[in-house]
């Protein structure tokens, strides 16, 4: 039971960075950004470079976190923001056009090799009966470390108060002086960080390599989607559940029913219980988990 | 506005049409040498793996050029991406073949692409190597315009059957990708290790791509089986290695099919003491060839499918220069009487134009290389 | 040469086929399909699985044609209160679990290796007349969609379609079945959309779950956009210039010359930057939308 929970948070923590960022990001652009998670590349390979010149490990996942808020902001402006001025739909083609400029960029300049950061790798603990090492545990922490931190910022701050107004009453917004062009610019740099130290907390703990991006993006869609797009607490709590569904297919015995000792569901076809649970939720929420129309700021 | 608009629509277009106008000039620049083409997987899913079979053309390219070239003359291979696509790779192969005038093409990884690549090849009449897909279903009645440089999966599945028998394994769980590969592969091995009195006790086809697969080594463990037989490349190697080893799981004992691929991206301290087999050290020059490798990319090998396109190179340019021509049928001919020694060991064909032969190495990994045992 | 032209003409007009059947449902009536390379697939792959079986290419279309139509109506109705974002990405789900389920049901669908056609479209032409027969077909295919497309834009239908992708809730209050509707254009659409499948299927001798990975839908999207969205000739002049940037990427990475390694990165690369030059500069699309007055029939 103990490993159950630790391998569905270990996944969780894969994806969360990255899929938080892309849901409040879209609660301020209202397009969904199909290059958002080519940032968790670019910013995984920008943490590996900078620990190639001898950085300490956190000062590596600051720097990169910096480096792909700022490019994440300049692509909004140059990009995305003019797209936008034709449609939602048009930008949305047109993320997909610069995932594959990312893509090709980095693969380009990176090779085709897949990388992760030169630390040891440590024998893993017993806990409770489930086993988990000190990388993964110090991964999970930093992961809930700037899950919380954002929350705070969210709810406690006025910083947190404009960008909830810009999201939920973009003119609104405006007409009570919240400049919406620089609450969109802090939330585009943080999609962007966050994806960022995303994909470097992934090369720490497992591996990366230039397709990462293209990888991770049905996932985290999907738990965007489930949680409710532009929730950011939909998003937490979609990453988890996705996770916890994805854990449990690979866990349900289903052999003591029939007699037998084990009887799986085919491993192969672990992948499809994500987008199973993608289309039953929308089949009862159509907006998600955690969408509601207007909420008080 | 409005015409700078239509002005870069126009652009846009127009540099299609330029470009396409100007290459043929551009292209049968080259003249007086000998044309071969490459269609490989260089972008999307498969990139590693095709970067790793690029090199092989490479070597090969200079090796031959060195050695007096084809019929005379020197040779060039033109290297296109496949993207992993079939339709990609057919637009491919047709510039080839059309426009570059290859006399030989092959290609690819998947044999989702190696297919239809060998069908449309057929049908303009050029020969098509197979160097990169070995599952069993591509072998054809007589061969067609083709021929395979790579041994199908059931000769990799006896040998491999048969040395974990010989080690005394009887319970082996399997892990192997869920593509055409490792559905073969499957298959084959499943076959083969109950002949030779095994039994596969859960077989775990792993997605590509997902930047984990803790809970599927998890419940293959729950099978107890006494070895781990796998095969991984790149990315997904790495990871299952390391979260293998990290869940306690290299206690028993682990069996890389072409373990060098199964080893190379993965982390030092969890693949110590793996067994596998291997092609890439037999043939008489294999030794050279290692090294030529080695001194060219500052690192080991990464995969065996360098070989197999070396392979494919190599022995293409040698059925050219026996045959004296490059007719297809005469070439084709000329190969099937080859009995070529390749950087993957001996190559001789069989009635279907498929490797009837194909030595493997059985190999372990010692202070963190792999060494033939 | 002129081989290799007349092969890239039949993977353009194959995709201008597809290209009109994603612009009936995304570009007409709104409907953000983010799956229709699953449409694709069911056309392809009822080609491959009845041919293999020993029927003709008539009745692979067929099958293909009527299953996908079926089954472009049951996610229509599945998806009738969906927003298009989540539409999007529901219909990307939808298309990757059909894909997930031809890998691993490979007893009917030739699992991840694929499944080759045996038949044949024109087995008694040779070389390029088999090729320009091809070709015709591919056009003329083309075209009917084209016209089908076209009139059913034209009519009441198309009316509806546009109101309730303009102004869904007016559409409501015209008493117009909202759901009937979407149900209509996607059977329509996904039929369309398997049919270029088939035609793939037949001409390539082959498919595979490579083939239908979401990049294709990406791909047919582009065309759209690129066309104009909501214009049928737009969706096929769309195909046409996506196939040519493809194949002129493909000569340019030897006009300039680049190292092998890097050929396939910097393709991919020249790919994605023509694009989002194309979608900055013209986002109306080569041929915009004509929104004309249109008398009310029936």
């Amino acid at each position: 039971m103990m490993q159950f929970l630790v391998d569905s948070l270990l996944r969780a923590g894969d994806l969360m960075l990255v899929t938080l960022g892309l849901s409040t990001v879209y609660a301020m652009v209202r397009f969904p950004n199909m290059a958002q998670t080519e940032y968790a590349t670019i910013g995984a390979f920008v943490g590996l470079l900078l620990s190639g010149f001898g950085m300490p490990l956190w000062l590596c996942v600051v720097l990169s976190a910096l480096v792909t808020g700022i490019v994440a902001v300049a692509l909004h402006r140059f990009a995305f923001a003019r797209l936008l001025r034709s449609s939602p739909v048009i930008a949305m083609i047109g993320s997909l056009a610069v995932a594959m400029i990312i893509r090709s960029a980095i693969q380009a300049v990176a090779g085709t090799r897949s990388e992760r950061f030169k630390l040891p790798i440590d024998v893993p603990h017993q806990f409770m009966g489930a086993v988990i090492t000190t990388t993964q545990i110090v991964v999970l922490a930093v992961t809930a470390l700037v899950v919380v931190a954002f929350l705070l910022l969210l709810f406690r701050t006025n910083l947190g108060r404009s960008m909830r107004a810009v999201a939920a009453q973009p003119d609104l917004a405006r007409a009570c002086g919240i400049s919406s062009g620089r609450v969109v610019d802090i939330i585009g740099f943080l999609g962007g960080a966050f994806a960022a130290i995303g994909g470097t907390l992934l090369a720490i703990g497992s591996q990366v390599h230039f397709n990462l991006g293209q990888d991770l993006l049905l996932p985290v869609f999907a738990a965007a989607i489930v949680g409710g797009l532009g929730s950011p607490i939909g998003a937490i709590f979609g990453v988890l559940l996705l996770a916890l569904v994805e854990t449990l297919v690979t866990n349900l015995n289903f052999g003591p029913l029939v007699g037998e000792t084990f009887l799986y569901v085919p491993l192969a076809y672990g992948p499809a219980a994500g987008f199973c649970l993608l289309v039953v939720t929308l089949m009862f929420r159509p907006r998600g988990l955690f969408h509601s129309e207007s909420k008080r700021v | 506005m409005a015409i700078i608009t239509r002005r870069s629509f126009l652009a846009t277009t127009a540099f299609g049409a330029t470009a396409v106008g100007l290459m043929p000039k551009a292209l049968f620049a080259q003249e007086g040498g000998v044309v071969f083409g490459a269609v490989l997987p260089l972008t999307g899913a498969s990139a590693s793996i095709g970067e790793d079979q690029r090199r092989g053309v490479e070597l090969a390219v200079e090796k031959v050029n060195a050695e007096g070239g084809v019929l005379g003359k020197p040779l060039k291979v033109i290297i296109e991406d496949s993207a992993s696509n079939a339709q990609t790779a057919l637009n491919a192969a047709k510039k080839l073949v059309s426009v570059d005038g290859a006399k030989v093409v092959m290609g690819e990884y998947s044999s989702g692409v190696t297919v239809p690549l060998r069908e449309a090849l057929a049908r303009e009449g050029v020969v098509h190597v197979n160097c990169g897909s070995s599952s069993v279903k591509l072998r054809q009645p007589g061969g067609g315009k083709a021929f395979s440089v790579i041994g199908l999966d059931d000769l990799m599945a006896r040998f491999t059957a048969k040395a974990l028998r010989e080690k005394g394994f009887a319970k082996s769980a399997v892990i192997l990708p869920n593509n055409a590969y490792g559905e073969s592969m499957n298959v084959e091995f499943a076959k083969a290790f109950k002949e030779a009195g095994g039994e596969v006790v859960q077989t775990l086809l792993y997605t590509e791509g997902q930047s984990s697969y803790r809970r599927e080594l998890q419940q293959v463990a729950r099978f107890q089986p006494d070895v781990y037989l796998y095969s991984a490349y790149g990315q997904e190697a790495a990871i299952i290695n390391r979260e293998a080893f990290e869940l306690g799981q290299k206690q028993t004992p682990w069996f890389g099919i072409y373990l060098t691929m199964c080893t190379s991206d993965a982390p030092k301290e969890t693949i110590e003491g793996q067994l596998g087999s291997e092609v890439n050290f037999i043939g008489p020059d294999s030794a050279w060839y290692q090294e030529a490798y080695t001194k060219k990319y500052g690192e080991g090998f990464r995969s065996a499918f360098n070989g197999y396109l070396y392979d494919a190179v190599a022995m293409s340019a040698a059925a050219i220069n026996k045959a004296n021509s490059t007719d297809p049928d005469a070439v084709l001919a000329a190969a099937r009487s080859l009995e070529f020694d390749g950087a993957t060991g001996p190559i001789k064909l069989d009635g279907d134009n498929e490797r009837a032969v194909q030595e493997y190495l059985r190999a372990t990994v010692k202070d963190g290389a792999v060494v033939p045992v | 040469m002129s081989d290799f032209l007349l092969h890239i003409a039949i993977i353009a007009a194959i995709y201008g086929i597809v290209s009109i059947s994603l612009n009936l449902q995304a570009g007409v009536s709104g409907m953000m399909n983010f799956g229709q390379i699953a449409f694709f697939g069911i056309g392809g792959y009822a080609a491959a699985i009845t041919a293999s079986a020993g029927y003709s290419a008539l009745a692979g279309v067929l099958v293909g044609v009527v299953v996908a139509a079926a089954a472009g109506a049951v996610i229509g109705r599945l998806g009738r209160n969906l927003d298009a974002e989540y539409w999007a990405i529901a219909t990307l789900g939808i298309a990757e679990i059909f894909r997930i389920v031809l890998i691993n049901e490979g007893w009917a669908t030739g699992g991840a290796g694929g499944i080759g056609s045996p038949v044949q479209l024109f087995p008694m032409l040779e070389g390029r007349s088999q090729l320009l027969a091809v070709l015709a077909l591919a056009v003329a295919c083309m075209l009917v969609c084209l016209a089908v497309a076209g009139r059913l834009t034209e009519r009441q239908f198309g009316r509806m379609m546009r109101l309730l992708r303009e102004q869904p809730d007016l559409s409501v209050s015209f008493g117009h079945d909202i759901v009937a509707c979407k149900v209509r254009a996607m059977a329509i659409g996904a039929a369309i959309a398997a049919l270029g499948g088939a035609l793939s299927t037949y001409y390539i001798a082959y498919i595979s779950p490579g083939d239908l990975l979401p990049f294709g839908t990406f791909l047919i999207w582009t065309m759209v956009i690129i066309g104009g969205i909501g214009n049928h000739w737009g969706a096929v002049l769309g195909a046409f210039v996506v196939q040519f940037i493809f194949v002129g990427a493909l000569f340019l990475k030897d006009v300039l010359g680049f190292p092998s390694e890097l050929a396939g990165a910097l393709r991919m690369m020249i790919v994605g930057i023509l694009l989002l030059t194309f979608l900055m500069t013209r986002p109306e699309g080569a041929i915009p939308e004509r929104l004309r007055k249109i008398n009310a029939q029936d």
